[in-house]
Parts: structure tokens; C-alpha cells; sequence
């Protein structure tokens, strides 16, 4: 290479990464840590005590969403990237509609393409004498003679196989009130290019989009000075937010004189602040019976101990309320989530 | 600094040195210097117009109408279709689908059958008297019509000064823009030089201008009929043609080396020429200096009693982009991903030994072009393509030229119709 004279303007790094990254012992995405992100086997539980058994899992996040207990996972974030596109998956069908045992999807790409990302539309492919190994290749589906009709957008990210949700042998717990949530259990096989690969079904109308554009919505994480990465309390969701899966990461730096609610029995929660050094406060063990507020943030902490609890708390838990502080205790960040939510 | 004076005054005080430059295929017919021809300034204006008469099957594109992948032009190959010898294609219309920044630039008439102006081209030429300079400048326009209107384009394809510092060596500096130095396809850039109609399915990666400075050196071995030449050439962009590389600017702010080592013997009967080429430098579709372009290609000529034997295989690797953002000189793409590609052709052609005051040649010609190609992540796309073709000069001012391209989608692409019949008629003046 002849170096001329200038070094050429500089440009923001694109960075994408998927749950595939997440296994990795260590690294920043966007944020986050591997740690924070994925649970791998036998490693101590984020927000609940016990061990990760069943394969590695993404970790269910505690998040606040329309004023209720919801939480999330985070399959894929990209930073200073382009907006995320839709690909097309293939869901092969025999000509009346229904599915045929031992043909799976298939996928244009797999996660090492620059143009992945956890949004697919599906295309249903109605096939007289559909077998499993009828479709195994784009070009198979392409040079394919079939009915097609478009479908939902679904949010699958391709992943490594037997991946599932954080949680123990009891399975996946909402991290706020530790009560059980319905979701995958693993993986389903697909082919991307005549290979198998295997992807999580998070689920269909993840996200609203208009053609190529998917909607993104906002969501906001708690940090304790700018700058800082997000910190283990509820995130803010946008409304809806099993129909808004693509999110922007906005930052909400705590204001002074705020702190967040745990519950005396939750202990691990406390902890896993005080590593963060965010200040607990101590609650009488009569607000056990309130866990659906942990890891919400109140401005007034002293409401803790008002009788009128939890509607004497001035909550930061919805968008409405975070966009009234001042602007630079909010940080829209150049980060985007393909998060997969869920409600209870 | 005064080593850069030094060099000039040498330069400037050199003699002067003038080769016979038709198209400025240094590679081709430089004679090296003839003090004789330095008597007397001389301006030329030369040129040539190319009109085509074209149809395209399908819809002129290389892309299925079931085909919702993105990028669209990353699953398919959108030059296949190509109808004269500029690579345009007959369209890249893509109903609306997501496309990267791969797309060759179309003269959009679909299927119809139409007449174009291929090129109406125009050169300027001038030789100072008493100096070894030599200056040139090609300016080309494009009549197109596109969907939303006109599209005609002007082109400063080629504006250089070239030195011819020695004497009695074949030496000459070039700055400015100017044509490739890798592999040999970039020859038949121009119409009228061009034995067929349609280029290469690699000539996108090889044959487009730079802007820079370059060098040529050839040496004669006469006990041997041979010649050894060196060409080489540090530019912004490289070597790929300009829809896909931008060429006016540099936007990594370091230069592209590339440059092509050439052997020719030349027999009474008999002509052999071999080469070797190779690229480095930064990809000039990103900011990034540290995301490489990189590209190796051999390349062969054999001429013998009427009979023409070419060919050129090529390895190029591009890297991956570590920032967002892609320019080329058809607009803006949204990532530089990586990307691979192995290609070459092989052509025989064979010259009729017929010839009259009128018909002045008879060439047939066939043509097979294979590519396979691979984004970062995506279906490796492979093809193949069959060129038969024929070219007639008449008077040494007009070629009429026929040629009948059958694409094929080998794997990774769904198959189209995507073959083109076209003809060319160049008159040059």
C-alpha cells in the first residue's frame, strides 16, 4: 500500500453482533458484556440463584413495559451500523398448507453475512410432493416452479445449536418476580446453502415494517453517569413491545437522589447493584409482598417507607415519563436490539 | 523537496520522445523515441461513434422476479447481460428491491429491442514541438434514457500528460487519468479496438482508468524476437471500472498499487505474449485505509496465421469494511462487504485472409467467460457465459460487429433469461 499524504477522514466502526458472539469470554457489544447477555452452561445465574443447566440460554433481562413486569431477551445489536434489513425465509409447505414432517426453513444467509439480521419474512412455498429434501438451498427455492405468498416478518436469530434461555433445571424464570415464562425451549434445524444451521423462534409480527423499514422503537436502560453501561435494573420497553422488537438504546442516567426498589428477599438483586455500585436502599420486609416493583427506579426513595407505597414512588417506568428529564440525563445512543419480549 | 526539483528539471530537460498513440495502448505499439518526429508541434482530434442495435431476453436484468433476498445484486450477477462494450447492461431494474452498490450502469430498455448510441467519442491529442511530452484527452457521451428522464452522461474517460524522458529507451511517465495496467482487456476498452461488442465477466475488476501516475518500460531482446515490458501504476481506485470504484477522489487518502509484467515474443508467423498482474491497496468504495483490495491475474496471447488465441484468469479479494458507508460512482451502498472472486475467458477469433480496398477484414470470433463470485456471508453466485461473434471492417473507418451472449446461472443464482443479442456499428473518424 503507498501511503499519500493524508490519512483519509475517519468514519465510525459498523459493528454487528449476534447471539452467536455471546458465548465469547469477553468483549463489549454495544454495551453489554458476553456475561450479561448469555448464561453458558454451569455458570451461575444472572438474576436468580442457581446454575445454567439445559445448554447455554440468553438471559431474560428485567424490563417495565405499559407500566407492567415484562422482560427480554437480546438476540442481536448493532452499533453505528446501517438500520437492519428483512430477508426472506423459506417455509416450505405441501400445496394444501400444511407442513410436512422432517422439511425444515430455509434461510438466504447465515450470520457471517454483512446483511443478516434476526428479521425474516417469511415466504411460504406451496409444494406438490414436498420431501425433506426437496429445499435445501436458495437456489433450490428460486429455480422451484411453486406458489409462493408472502408472509408475517418473524424474528428467529440463527444461533448455536441447543441454545435456549437462561435458567435452571426448574426452566426460564422473569427475572423481577422469578415466576415461571412460557417460551422455546431450544433450537429448531434449518438449512442456509444446502447446510444445516439452527435458529430460536422468538416469533411472528416481532416488529412492524413498511417493505425493506422496519420500525424501531425506543428503549431505555438506566446508567449511572454517561458514558456508563447499562446497569441490572428494568429497562423501559416501548409499548407493545412483543410488536416492537427492533429498539434503540437510550440511556437514562439516574438522577441524584433516585435509587431502585429491591425487595428484602431478593438479596442477589441487591448484590448484583452494589457490584455496579448503585446504592440500595433498605426496605422493610412488608414491601416483600410488591416484587413486581424490583429494580424499578424511583426519583423518591423515600416513599420506600411511605405507607402509600408503591403510589407515593415517583417511577421512572414509562417513555412518557423519562423523556420529561432533562435532556442530558438522556442519551440516545447509536445502538441498536433485536430484543425478543416477554409478558407474563 | 529538491529531489523533486531534480527529478523535474531531468524530466524537463530531457529529450523529447513521441509514440504513435492510438488509444494510448502503451502495451501494444510503443515504439520508443524517434528524434524525427520531434520537428513539429501537432494537435489531432480523432474519435469514433458507436451505434448499437440491441435486444435483451427476459427483462433485461439478471434478476428472478421471486427472487426477495437483500442485497438483490449480491444473489445474482447483474452484468451478465451486457450489450456493448462498456459493460452497460440492458437494465438493472429491480421492481424496488434492496441493492448494495454492485450494479454495472444500464442503458434500461428491458427486453425491448432498441438502437443506442453506444459512445460518440472524441480524443485530443498534442505533441509540443521540441518536447518530450505528450498530452491527451478523451471525452465520451452517453445518450441514455432512463426512468425518470435523461441520463446522458459525459465522461472525461482519459486526461493525462505523459514523459518520455530517454532518448533511446522506452520509457514513459504518465499523471493523470488513464488506462488500466492489469491484465489485457483494458486494450479493447474503446469500441472501435474491440474485436467484438461485449466485454469480459471480469473486465469489471480490470479494465477501468485510474487516476494517478504511472510507469512504462519496455525493453527489446533482439537475439531472442523478444520484448520484456513493465507497467505499473499508483492511483486512487485501482483497476475497477468507476460504477463500481469511484475514481475522482481518493477516500482513504493512501494510493493503489497495481501493475502488470509483460514477456512477447514476436516470429515472423508467430506471436506469444504472457503476463502477470497484481493490485494492493485499499478498497477506494469505503474510508477505511486498512480494508484491502487485492488481485492477482495471468494473462496470455497467441496470434498465429489469421488465428488469435486470448485469455486471462484473475484472484481478486476484497476485505471487509470495518465502517459503515459505500461509494461508487453510481451512488452510496450501505456496508463494503467482503468479497471474493476467481473469473477468466478465453477467446479465438480468427481473421479471414480475404481483403479489398472496401472489405478490409473478416474476423469471427468465440468467446467463454466463467465468474464465480462470493460476498461475505452470501451464497457463493457462479456463472458462466458463451460469446459468438463476428466483426466486419470496411474502408478501416467502419466496423460493424454482431454478437450473441447465452449466460448461464451455474449455482448459487436462480437461472434467468438473461441472453443478449447485440451489434455495434463503429465509425471512426
Amino acid at each position: 500500500m503507498l501511503a499519500a499524504c493524508n490519512p483519509g477522514p475517519a468514519a465510525p466502526l459498523a459493528k454487528a453482533w449476534t447471539a452467536r458472539d455471546f458465548s465469547k469470554p469477553t468483549g463489549d457489544f454495544g454495551g453489554f458484556l458476553p456475561s450479561e447477555l448469555m448464561s453458558l452452561e454451569g455458570a451461575p445465574l444472572r438474576f436468580q440463584p442457581g446454575i445454567q443447566e439445559g445448554g447455554n440460554g440468553l438471559i431474560l433481562l428485567p424490563a417495565v413495559a405499559d407500566r407492567a413486569v415484562a422482560s427480554f431477551i437480546i438476540t442481536d445489536i448493532w452499533q453505528n451500523h446501517p438500520e437492519p434489513w428483512v430477508q426472506p425465509v423459506w417455509v416450505p409447505l405441501d400445496e394444501n398448507g400444511a407442513a410436512v414432517e422432517g422439511v425444515s426453513n430455509v434461510f438466504p444467509v447465515d450470520v457471517d453475512s454483512t446483511f443478516y439480521s434476526p428479521f425474516w419474512r417469511a415466504e411460504l412455498l406451496f409444494t406438490p410432493g414436498l420431501t425433506p429434501t426437496t429445499f435445501r438451498s436458495g437456489r433450490e427455492v428460486l429455480n422451484a416452479n411453486v406458489e409462493r405468498r408472502s408472509g408475517a416478518i418473524i424474528l428467529c436469530p440463527i444461533m448455536p445449536e441447543g441454545t435456549g434461555i437462561a435458567g435452571d433445571a426448574s426452566g426460564a424464570k422473569e427475572p423481577i418476580t422469578l415466576k415461571p415464562v412460557k417460551v422455546p425451549q431450544t433450537t429448531t434445524r434449518a438449512w442456509v446453502d444446502g447446510r444445516a444451521v439452527a435458529y430460536f423462534g422468538v416469533g411472528i409480527d416481532r416488529v412492524q415494517a413498511d417493505g425493506q423499514n422496519l420500525r424501531e422503537e425506543l428503549a431505555y436502560f438506566f446508567v449511572s453517569a454517561a458514558g456508563q453501561r447499562p446497569l441490572p435494573l428494568a429497562a423501559v420497553l416501548p409499548s407493545e413491545p412483543t410488536r416492537n422488537s427492533l429498539v434503540r438504546r437510550v440511556d437514562i442516567v439516574i438522577p441524584k437522589g433516585a435509587a431502585p426498589f429491591v425487595p428484602s428477599n431478593r438479596p442477589e438483586l441487591k448484590a448484583l447493584l452494589e457490584a455496579r455500585e448503585v446504592s440500595v436502599p433498605v426496605v422493610n420486609v412488608a414491601l416483600d409482598a410488591f416484587p413486581e416493583f424490583a429494580l424499578r427506579v424511583a426519583t423518591n426513595p423515600a416513599c420506600f417507607e411511605d405507607p402509600a407505597f408503591p403510589t407515593a414512588c415517583d417511577w421512572l417506568d414509562t417513555p412518557a415519563r423519562l423523556d420529561s428529564l432533562p435532556v442530558d440525563q438522556r442519551i440516545v445512543q447509536d445502538v441498536q436490539l433485536a430484543i425478543g419480549a416477554v409478558l407474563p | 523537496m529538491k529531489r523533486l526539483l531534480a527529478i523535474f528539471l531531468l524530466i524537463s530537460s530531457a529529450a523529447f520522445a513521441e509514440e504513435e498513440v492510438v488509444d494510448v495502448v502503451e502495451d501494444e505499439g510503443g515504439d520508443g523515441f524517434t528524434a524525427d518526429e520531434a520537428k513539429e508541434e501537432s494537435l489531432r482530434i480523432t474519435g469514433y461513434i458507436d451505434v448499437g442495435l440491441v435486444k435483451a431476453t427476459g427483462n433485461g436484468t439478471s434478476f428472478s422476479a421471486d427472487d426477495t433476498r437483500s442485497p438483490l445484486d449480491y444473489g445474482a450477477d447483474a452484468f451478465a447481460p451486457a450489450v456493448n462494450s462498456r459493460g452497460e447492461v440492458a437494465s438493472t431494474d429491480t421492481g424496488g428491491r434492496f441493492t448494495n452498490a454492485f450494479l454495472p450502469r444500464s442503458v434500461g430498455i428491458g427486453s425491448a429491442p432498441s438502437f443506442l448510441i453506444n459512445t460518440a467519442s472524441a480524443d485530443v491529442r498534442f505533441q509540443p514541438r521540441g518536447l518530450p511530452i505528450f498530452l491527451f484527452a478523451r471525452m465520451q457521451l452517453m445518450p441514455r434514457l432512463s426512468s425518470t428522464g435523461d441520463s446522458t452522461r459525459v465522461e472525461l474517460q482519459q486526461a493525462f500528460g505523459r514523459v518520455s524522458p530517454l532518448k533511446n529507451h522506452e520509457l514513459a511517465l504518465f499523471l493523470g487519468r488513464f488506462d488500466s495496467v492489469f491484465g489485457i482487456e483494458y486494450l479493447e476498452n474503446e469500441a472501435n479496438l474491440r474485436p467484438g461488442v461485449t466485454p469480459s465477466l471480469i473486465a469489471r475488476y480490470t479494465t477501468g482508468h485510474g487516476l494517478g501516475a504511472k510507469v512504462f518500460y519496455r525493453f527489446q531482446l533482439p537475439a531472442i524476437w523478444s520484448a520484456v515490458s513493465f507497467n505499473f501504476a499508483a492511483t486512487n481506485n485501482g483497476t475497477r471500472i468507476e460504477a463500481l470504484v469511484p475514481v475522482d477522489a481518493s477516500l482513504t487518502g493512501n494510493f493503489v498499487g497495481s501493475g502488470r509484467i509483460g514477456y512477447e515474443l514476436n516470429l515472423q508467423h508467430l506471436q506469444v505474449k504472457l503476463g502477470a498482474s497484481g493490485l494492493l491497496g485499499p478498497r477506494n468504495d469505503q474510508r477505511s485505509p486498512t480494508a484491502a483490495q487485492m488481485a492477482l491475474a495471468g494473462d496470455l496471447r497467441i496470434s498465429a496465421y489469421g488465428f488469435s488465441l486470448a485469455g486471462e484468469v484473475l484472484r481478486l479479494i476484497d476485505e471487509h469494511a470495518p465502517a459503515g458507508g459505500k461509494v461508487t460512482g453510481l451512488g452510496v451502498g450501505e456496508l463494503a462487504s467482503g468479497f471474493r472472486v476467481w473469473g477468466g475467458w478465453g477467446r479465438l477469433s480468427y481473421t479471414l485472409p480475404w481483403k479489398t480496398e472496401v472489405l478490409t477484414g473478416i474476423t469471427l470470433l468465440g468467446r467463454y467467460d466463467r465468474r464465480a463470485a462470493q460476498f461475505e456471508g452470501f451464497t457463493e453466485v457462479q456463472t458462466d457465459r458463451f460469446t459468438a461473434g463476428a466483426r466486419i471492417d470496411l474502408w478501416d473507418v467502419l466496423a460493424i460487429k454482431l454478437e450473441a451472449l447465452f449466460n448461464r446461472e451455474l449455482s448459487g443464482a436462480p437461472n434467468v433469461e438473461n441472453d443478449v443479442f447485440t451489434s455495434s456499428a463503429v465509425f471512426t473518424w
